[in-house]
């Protein structure tokens, strides 16, 4: 007893001592960026024109107006920038876990980034303008006049916390399919920053600009624990503003306008007015419970809905594959390859906004209908194991009794094979149950994402991680229970088939 | 009544019937014996259309099959005829052929009802008749899986017997039994032989043979090398 105390203590005491030295070595970050002679910053390709994207005609050198920023801001550090490409949504998440020095790439100063990470001088003032469809006058450029409308955003975006109690925000992943889908009518309006409306929005005829709903900022997003790295890149920002580079860059890629005559004069009380007190995170209660559970009722709604159009179709192309004769078995055959070697999120893609033009699915329908495909081609296989798993001589003495194929099937053959693949069509739903996180590319808020919106609220992963988990857990286990027994089950009646 | 006229198979290039040419009699018992290999169980098989044949004909009580490709899918006519066909001539397997999700009672019961449209209550007394019949009344709510080989067996025949076919067709109906499940099943088909069913039976048991045909021919090699009592073929 004592023995194991004072095992206790030499581990206690070994861990606060490798505490205090991590303390005790502060090699500044501003030290660390320097020692390495490179300035690492988080950014998303996939973002596209004007922020980052590969130049045209040669799409392996990244140009921008964020690539020249940070050049410039990593030579008066007197190091070299090198961008590290993480998905836009997580940037923040990437930062405090280290990936890279600073994150910059259209950032906005949002309420609740302020409480997460130090944010320098601003490099650009945004306006969030709002378009919609130019034949659609039923649009006007007030916040309370989007009551009840759908507006089209960024997740995780200012746009996204200013429409959020306003309007019904339908949430994308990227910067072209709001404005795609605005024009195809599955949206009444779009509300994102001017430089991604310039772009992707204004160019197309269809839509008209109604007009902006308010202004904010970018600006580098650093660790809260690297004060000194902070106060470095202002101080930089600061000398490119000074010395007009800023302005240049920005006029380069169009973006100068008269909102900008303010960064110029940008001053510490203008940066307190931006950053303000950051307001107390709300924590997760009871709202956000009630929301958990509705993206739990989307993720079962959308599993068992396309499970229910996967079994039948899978059945089809099992029955086409094996007793459809050469045509209708090469069709099925193919269906199975293609959907099986291809990704879902590609077919999801496909079928959301490449067909539009020609089908204009709902998110919902389309949801069901492209994972209900897919599963379909997984299911197919189950089920032609399951009827290869009942004995040839079954069905032989089926038809040798005057039974047409078909009556032997339904009779003989399927009863027995849907029983044999009921553990596996079992497993294949939990498989589905997961998979269907994957419908938020199209716009489908389901728990998943629901886990990651609330999580940006209540600036933590921990509570609406294990939230999510949890609801994942308490709809999949039981499942694979009765899967497990089931096939425990079938495996006796198999053993005692062949002791037979 | 069933006359096998010139019958060729071939399985890719292997010859299995080479022209085989023989007529069964009704009421009779034949025993086709032969080394393993020697196309037994194909001929049975071309007899009841499970398998297609490259030439010559097989007529049943009337009913004409000719050759036909394996690969090519059956008209709606032919369909029709091999129905017919496999309604004349019940078939019973050496093993598996038990529906292993249905009683044994629902076995005998399932093809008169979907087949021939029998009211159930009238299909499920048949049914209770013919497991009485073959020895099997106490087991008809067991599973296959719960059945030992004869009583397998048993069913089966049963459950062929329950379309009242003209004849019935048994691929090594025993040969898979221990020496009593033996002997159980070759009862039930002594019985069937007295009762004048009409039974062609592959076997490789000479007492069997010898206790229920009363005709034996010898397949070797996909032709017919010997034809005539038991006790001459042996
Ligand atoms: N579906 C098939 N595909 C290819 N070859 C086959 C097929 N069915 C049977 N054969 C071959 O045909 C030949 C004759 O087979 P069959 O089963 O008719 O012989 P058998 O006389 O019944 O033999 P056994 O006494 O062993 O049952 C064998 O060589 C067998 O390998
Ligand atoms: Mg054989």
């Amino acid at each position: 007893m004592a023995r194991s105390r004072a095992v206790l203590l030499a581990v206690v005491a070994a861990i606060v001592g490798l505490a205090a030295c991590g303390r005790a070595a502060p090699s500044s970050a501003l030290e660390r960026v320097r020692a390495a002679g490179v300035l690492r910053w988080g950014a998303d390709v996939q973002g596209g024109e004007p922020f980052v994207y590969g130049a045209p005609g040669d799409p392996e050198r990244l140009v921008g107006f964020e690539v020249e920023i940070a050049e410039a801001i990593a030579r008066e550090l007197g190091v070299r920038a090198e961008l590290v490409q993480n998905d836009w949504s997580n940037l923040v998440p990437s930062l405090e876990r280290g990936t890279f020095d600073v994150a910059m790439n259209g950032l906005e100063v949002t309420d609740a980034r302020r409480g997460r990470v130090l944010f320098t001088r601003p490099y650009y003032v945004f306006a969030e303008r709002l378009m919609a469809r130019a034949d659609d006058a039923s649009i006007a450029p007030s916040l309370p006049a989007l009551r009840g409308k759908k507006v089209g955003t960024l997740a995780n975006s200012l746009a996204f916390e200013m429409l959020r109690d306003a309007s019904e925000p339908v949430v994308y992943e990227g910067v072209e399919e709001p404005y795609a889908d605005l024009v195809a009518g599955r949206t009444d309006a779009v509300l994102l920053d001017d430089v991604i409306a310039a772009r992707y929005g204004a160019p197309r005829a269809e839509l008209r600009v109604v007009g902006d709903l308010g202004e904010g900022y970018y600006a580098l997003a650093v660790r809260p624990s690297e004060p000194d790295l902070a106060a470095a890149v202002d101080g930089a920002l600061a000398t490119i503003t000074a010395s007009g580079e800023l302005r240049r860059i920005l006029e380069r890629s169009r973006l100068w306008n008269a909102r900008q005559d303010r960064l110029a004069g940008w001053s510490a009380a203008d940066q307190r007015g931006m950053i303000g007190a950051p307001p107390s995170p709300s924590p997760m209660g009871r709202g956000h419970a009630a929301l958990f559970l509705r993206g739990a009722g989307v993720t079962l709604l959308v599993s068992v809905l396309a499970m229910a159009l996967a079994m039948p179709l899978g059945l089809g192309l099992a029955l086409g594959r094996l007793y459809g004769g050469p045509l209708l078995g090469r069709l099925a055959g193919a269906y199975v390859e293609l959907y099986r070697g291809t990704p879902v999120l590609l077919q999801l893609y496909l079928l959301y906004y490449g067909l539009a033009p020609v089908l204009r699915l709902d998110a919902l329908p389309a949801a069901v209908i492209g994972l209900g495909m897919n599963y379909a081609a997984y299911e197919a296989e189950v089920y032609r194991a399951g009827i290869q798993a009942v004995p040839r001589a079954q069905l032989e003495s089926a038809l040798a009794l005057g039974m047409t194929t078909r009556l032997a099937l339904r009779r003989v053959v399927l009863p027995q094979a849907l029983r044999h693949a009921l553990p596996n069509v079992t497993n294949d739903f939990i498989a589905l149950l997961k998979d269907s996180s994957l419908v938020s590319v199209i716009t489908v808020v389901e728990l998943t994402k629901q886990m990651s919106i609330t999580a940006v609220d209540v600036r933590s992963w921990i509570g609406p991680g294990i939230a999510c988990a949890a609801l994942y857990f308490a709809m999949s286990y039981p499942l694979g229970v009765m899967a497990r027994r089931l096939e425990r089950k079938l495996e006796g009646e198999r053993e005692a088939e062949a002791a037979a | 009544m069933i006359e096998v006229d010139g019958v060729r198979k071939a399985f890719a290039s292997r010859v299995v019937l080479d022209g085989v040419s023989v007529r069964f009699e009704r009421g009779r018992v034949c025993a086709l014996i032969g080394p393993s290999g020697g196309g037994k169980s194909t001929l049975l098989r071309c007899i009841n259309g499970l398998e297609r044949f490259d030439s010559g004909r097989v007529e049943v009580d009337g009913l004409v099959l000719g050759p036909s490709s394996a690969s090519a899918r059956p008209g709606e006519a032919e369909r029709a005829t091999l129905r017919a066909i496999r309604l004349k001539a019940g078939m019973v397997f050496q093993h598996y052929g038990l529906f292993a999700h249905m009683s044994a009672l629902e076995n005998v019961m399932e093809a008169p009802i979907h087949v021939r449209g029998v009211p159930r209550a009238e299909a499920r007394e048949r049914a209770a008749q013919l497991l009485a019949r073959v020895g099997l009344s106490h087991r008809r709510d067991a599973f296959p899986r719960e059945l030992s080989g004869g009583e397998h067996q048993r069913v089966a025949i049963a459950r062929a017997l329950a379309m009242d076919p003209e004849a019935l067709l048994l691929d090594e109906p025993t040969s898979a039994l221990d020496p009593d499940r033996k002997a159980e099943v070759t009862r039930v088909l002594a019985d069937l032989a007295g009762a004048g069913v009409t039974m062609l039976l592959v076997t490789h048991e000479s007492a069997v043979v010898r206790e229920i045909a009363d005709r034996a021919i010898c397949l070797r090699e996909g032709r017919v090398v010997a034809d005539g009592a038991p006790s001459e073929v042996l």
